[in-house]
């Protein structure tokens, strides 16, 4: 048997009205405002069983729910207003017939119908005042049975067929539907996804490229705002081509541009979007805007840059020197001045090449112990080795300058290492961690370089090279951090 | 003895449980209803009730009124030299009420119940409990003011296995409960409310749209002009409700003010703020799953329900018409008394028990990890949810973010959104983790109890620690330490207040000065009038004062007929 029927003492097949009495007469000895305890234990038994009951009786139209209820005229005071009057002729009939009680006045409508006018009038406004107006404004929707209904319809069909609704007028309609609250039974992240999907397909409309503009705080540029939002989105719609790439990368703003219009689309879920944006084509300018993440769309568009950047100066050097000799009548040496235009060029690229390349050593170096790379050994081991190197190279090679070149960018790849990967902690408590370890590790390395000074031999500093310190110092760093992982370490030799 | 008391934004009673059912006392002046405002007068008395409401008028910098609704808040009024706390204000209008009952029991009142507006949340519920504690009482319970209001009228009417709504509209919140009557139980289903929403915004439109019409700028008012205004403006509100049209014609200052309004124009006015009330009427109706044909009653309590929009709206949403036989202004006085009677457990009403609910959800904030890895912040995940049974507890579990947290941050709110910056911060607690242990070793316990009185405590057990940690929302900013309430009552309890035998001629004095100030033609006579009062009053001869004052008060009544 059921422990909230044995708790009310009650048969399987106790009808509303006696599990009421029943709960009445538990209630005198527990009271809620004596036994928290035992009345939260009642009330729930309680609920439990007149929910069941309720739907026995439902199910069984026979039998009447609620316990008949003789509604008695004479039981209201004498009418003074015609108003009391009409409330005492309404309490006499909803007496008389309480399964079926008439409702007078109530505006009647379709609620599947009125939930798509909705839609298109929420399509069709301007702005959210003028739909919030237009809603309060419908007689249907007044009716509170009514619009309940129509709530619950107009947010089934936009699930199956999202309209080209903005986000702020899906707003409007759940709140004047009061749908979006903790009660309401719609999943939040549900409702996210498609509030994000209207959006997108709102924006996507051509007249609501400026709009669109404005809101996803695309940067003026030469150009109307709807011309550059129009041109994002049909190069979007284009397959991937390396051709395509050339002039949005050396167009100022134009990258970040793009990609803010990605995200204004998919909200950051490239595989939400919308079907006429090609997923490559997007993917590529979203990971190209990521300055933080290093990735090939990053490099591709920063190599376009600096072979730009290289031709221009070229081109600038050999105007110069054109317009010189035009100028002076007097022959230029063209050897030399091409010459230095391409060395300029052929150094903004390796510039650019030599940067791409510690970003993307720094970033791999940095990544958290758990991500999984392809070549797991080699990014633990990689300091090590190249600490190797630095030494190898001093004392095979006999080449002390290329050695400290070697382990310098090493010692600082050891350190942004170790600082990337330090797990999150509250602020406040970092910085005093860090100031309290800086002063003291300064204090320590004064005072044993003072000792060592004193009591090495003075020609002893000279016979270890600047290349060995400076390895040892970036094998520290890299011990320190690998003794922070060891957990991670554990787990793995574990499994 | 335990009283019954309504704090209204406007008007206070106060009452008891009697022989012969519930039962109000009457003020000094006689009358049930005490406006809640109050006055400093020059030698740094306070006045209470009808002669500080007049006051506001002539005195507006030593009066106030309508401080409910900064209940909960820091705000601080200043009267002459002092400021008060709406706590403050609300304990000296209770000490006022206690006088009159302790003069009609003849013995000393130590309890009370007090009502509040059903959606008042933990803050406004916290300062009135210190309000009460500030007027030397212990406030045994604080009882929802639509519940009240249906206990008075179910015990009246004693409809058995009955669904009711009340709606009560009061001077500055509103308020809908649904309640069910069966077997002597009163069980509420549901509320919801708008704690800033009454008759006082009703007058602010109508007086915004007056002074729109007549080109004034409110600015250009001094408090004294405006507060005879909206004392005017009442008057036309109260019209509306009656006749298709309402004029208002007065000397205002140096203006002449002559402004009509018909009933429609004031219905397209108030058009937002009716708006406004289909919300909670919704939600309450939906949270007790009822459909409106399932509505036994719809009862209307709150002095502003009497305007006749508000049957017009129930109609249109509920295809029926209001019963009204219930008293507006006395309901829930008459109900708080009835609870009163409930908690000192008076013998007629043993076969009665009230359950009541708790009307907001209340929650903490927590992130949500999606599948491809991103984490939403801020999401409110509610652990009690709104209209569950009071007394209520419940117990849910939550994972850190992240493996080795040292540290989780809890913050309790109060709400309906899914978002909790939309809801409001109760509080906040850090809770020390092993940081040790993965995310999945580290859970936390997080244990919600709200009582019967609307109080929310908050416990939190890591499960890996087992300790015990409570959150103490006493803290938070815009509430009274115990401490402070001590020395509070302290420097409240020297402010003197006028003795009751006299407030029978403060109130006179005030209203004669209030009428001084309204009426440009009589105040000469006026003058006359309350310097010979005044000279009576400092002959000190009862006999000569009670004559005066019969001849005064009556003098006044008839000039005020004329005028």
């Amino acid at each position: 048997m059921n422990w909230a029927l044995e708790l009310l003492g009650l048969p399987a097949d106790a009808d509303v009205a006696s599990v009421k009495r029943a709960y009445a007469r538990l209630l005198r000895t527990t009271r809620p405002d004596e036994d928290a305890e035992a009345f939260q234990r009642l009330h729930t038994a309680y609920q439990q069983v007149l929910v069941q009951a309720k739907a026995r009786e439902a199910a069984s139209p026979g039998k009447v729910g609620i316990p008949a209820h003789v509604a008695d005229p004479t039981h209201t005071p004498p009418a003074a207003a015609p108003e009391r009057e009409a409330a005492t002729r309404h309490r006499a009939g909803a007496g008389a017939t309480r399964t079926s009680a008439p409702v007078e006045n109530l505006p009647t409508g379709n609620p599947d119908e009125l939930a798509s006018r909705v839609i298109q009038q929420a399509t069709d406004s301007s702005d959210e005042r003028a739909l919030a107006r237009w809603l309060s404004a419908q007689p249907e929707l007044w009716s509170i049975r009514l619009k309940q209904q129509t709530g619950q319809l107009m947010l089934q069909q936009l699930f199956r067929t999202p309209a080209p609704i903005p986000p702020g007028f899906l707003d409007t309609l759940l709140e004047f539907f009061d749908l979006h609250q903790v009660q309401s039974g719609v999943n939040p992240l549900a409702l996210a996804q498609l509030s994000q999907r209207q959006q997108a397909m709102w924006y996507l409309l051509p007249q609501n490229h400026r709009a669109c503009a404005r809101r996803l705080g695309i940067p003026t540029g030469q150009s109307p705002d709807d011309r550059v939002v129009a041109a994002c989105l049909r190069l979007l719609g284009k397959p991937r081509r390396w051709y395509r790439l050339a002039w949005p990368a050396i167009r100022r703003g134009r990258v970040t541009t793009i990609a803010r219009l990605i995200h204004g689309l998919c909200g950051g879920r490239l595989n939400q979007l919308p079907a006429q944006i090609d997923q490559r084509q997007a993917d590529f300018w979203y990971r190209a805007a990521q300055l933080t993440v290093p990735s090939w769309p990053r490099f591709m568009i920063g190599s376009v840059r600096a072979l730009f950047l290289g031709l221009m100066l070229v081109s600038c050097i050999t105007s110069l020197c054109a317009l010189a000799s035009a100028l002076n009548h007097t022959d230029v040496a063209w050897s030399a001045a091409l010459g230095t235009g391409a060395a300029i060029a052929a150094g903004s690229i390796s510039i650019w090449l030599l940067y791409a390349a510690w970003t993307w050593l720094d970033h791999w170096q940095g990544l958290p112990e758990p991500i999984a790379t392809s070549h797991p050994w080699l990014r633990r081991t990689l300091i090590p080795l190249l600490c190797m190197l630095g030494i190898a190279t001093n004392y095979l090679l006999q080449s002390p300058l290329s050695a400290v070149l070697i382990v310098i960018p090493t010692l600082v790849l050891a350190w942004r290492r170790l600082a990337h990967r330090l797990p999150p902690r509250p602020a406040r408590r970092r910085s005093i961690n860090r100031g309290v370890s800086v002063t003291g590790a300064g204090f320590l390395a004064l005072i044993l370089s003072k000792a060592a000074a004193e009591a090495l031999p003075p020609a002893f500093l000279d016979r270890i090279p600047l290349t060995a310190i400076l390895a040892s110092a970036a094998m520290c760093l890299w011990f320190a951090d690998m003794w922070r992982q060891r957990a991670h370490w554990k787990a793995r030799l574990a499994s | 003895m335990i009283v019954g008391i309504d704090l209204g934004t406007t008007h206070s009673l106060i009452g008891c449980y009697g022989e012969g059912g519930p039962r109000l006392f009457r003020n000094a002046l006689g009358e049930y209803l005490t406006p809640s405002a109050i006055s400093i007068d020059d030698h740094g008395h306070i006045i209470v009730g009808e002669a500080a409401r007049d006051r506001l008028i002539s005195h507006p910098k030593l009066s106030v009124a309508s401080f409910k609704r900064w209940m909960g808040s820091s705000r601080e009024t200043r009267l002459g030299d002092r400021s008060f706390r709406p706590e403050e204000l609300s304990a000296l209008v209770l000490r006022s009420l206690l006088a009159d009952a302790e003069s009609a029991l003849g013995e000393k009142v130590e309890e009370a119940v007090i009502s509040v507006p059903a959606y008042f949340s933990d803050a406004q519920r916290k300062a009135t409990r210190a309000a009460g504690e500030l007027a030397g009482i212990r406030v045994e319970r604080l009882i929802n003011e639509p519940t009240a209001a249906a206990l008075a009228y179910g015990l009246q009417e004693m409809p058995d296995g009955n669904r009711f709504l009340v709606f009560d509209l009061g001077g500055g919140t509103f308020d809908v409960s649904i309640l069910e009557m069966f077997e002597g139980i009163v069980e509420v289903h549901a509320s919801a409310g708008d704690n800033f929403l009454g008759g006082e915004d009703f007058l602010h439109v109508l007086q915004t749209a007056c002074l729109g019409d007549l080109k004034i700028s409110a600015n250009d008012l001094s408090p004294a002009e405006l507060a005879v205004l909206r004392r005017r403006l009442e008057v036309v509100k109260r019209a509306l409700s009656q006749e298709p049209e309402a004029r208002l014609e007065m000397r205002l200052g140096p203006r002449e003010l002559d402004w009509a309004i018909d009933q429609e124009r004031f219905l397209g006015l108030v058009e937002p703020l009716v708006q406004r009330m289909r919300a909670p009427l919704e939600r309450a109706m939906r949270d007790a799953r009822l459909r409106p044909e399932q509505l036994d009653d719809i009862v209307l309590v709150g002095g502003a329900s009497r305007m006749h929009l508000v049957s017009k709206l129930i109609a249109r949403m509920f295809g029926r018409l209001p019963l009204r036989h219930v008293h507006p202004d006395e309901a829930i006085a008459r109900g708080a008394c009835i609870a009163a009677g409930l908690k000192s457990r008076n013998a007629k009403l043993e076969e009665v028990i009230l359950t009541d609910v708790c009307p907001y959800t209340l929650g903490i904030e927590v992130a949500q990890r999606h599948m491809h890895g991103q984490i939403q912040n801020g999401l409110f995940s509610p652990i009690i949810q709104r209209n569950s049974v009071v007394p209520v507890s419940r117990e849910e579990t939550y994972t850190p973010m992240t493996d080795f947290q040292p540290m989780l941050n809890l913050k309790v709110y109060q709400g309906e959104n899914p978002m909790v910056a939309n809801n409001i911060l109760l509080g906040t607690l850090d809770i020390p983790l092993d940081s040790r242990l993965a995310a999945t070793d580290n859970q936390v316990v997080v244990r919600f109890t709200y009582d019967i009185n609307g109080v929310l405590q908050v416990e939190v057990t890591p499960q890996a620690t087992g300790v015990r940690h409570e959150l103490l929302l006493e803290r938070n900013p815009g509430m009274l330490g115990a401490e402070e309430i001590r020395s509070r009552l302290a420097a409240l309890s020297q402010l003197k207040i006028h003795p009751r035998g006299k407030q029978e001629n403060v109130a006179l004095l005030a209203r004669a000065e209030r009428m001084f100030e309204e009426n440009l033609a009589a105040r000469e006579l006026l003058q006359q009038w309350i310097v010979q009062f005044r000279q009576s009053l400092e002959s000190q001869d009862e006999q000569v004062i009670r004559e005066h004052r019969a001849n005064f008060s009556r003098a006044l009544d008839q000039l005020e007929a004329q005028l």
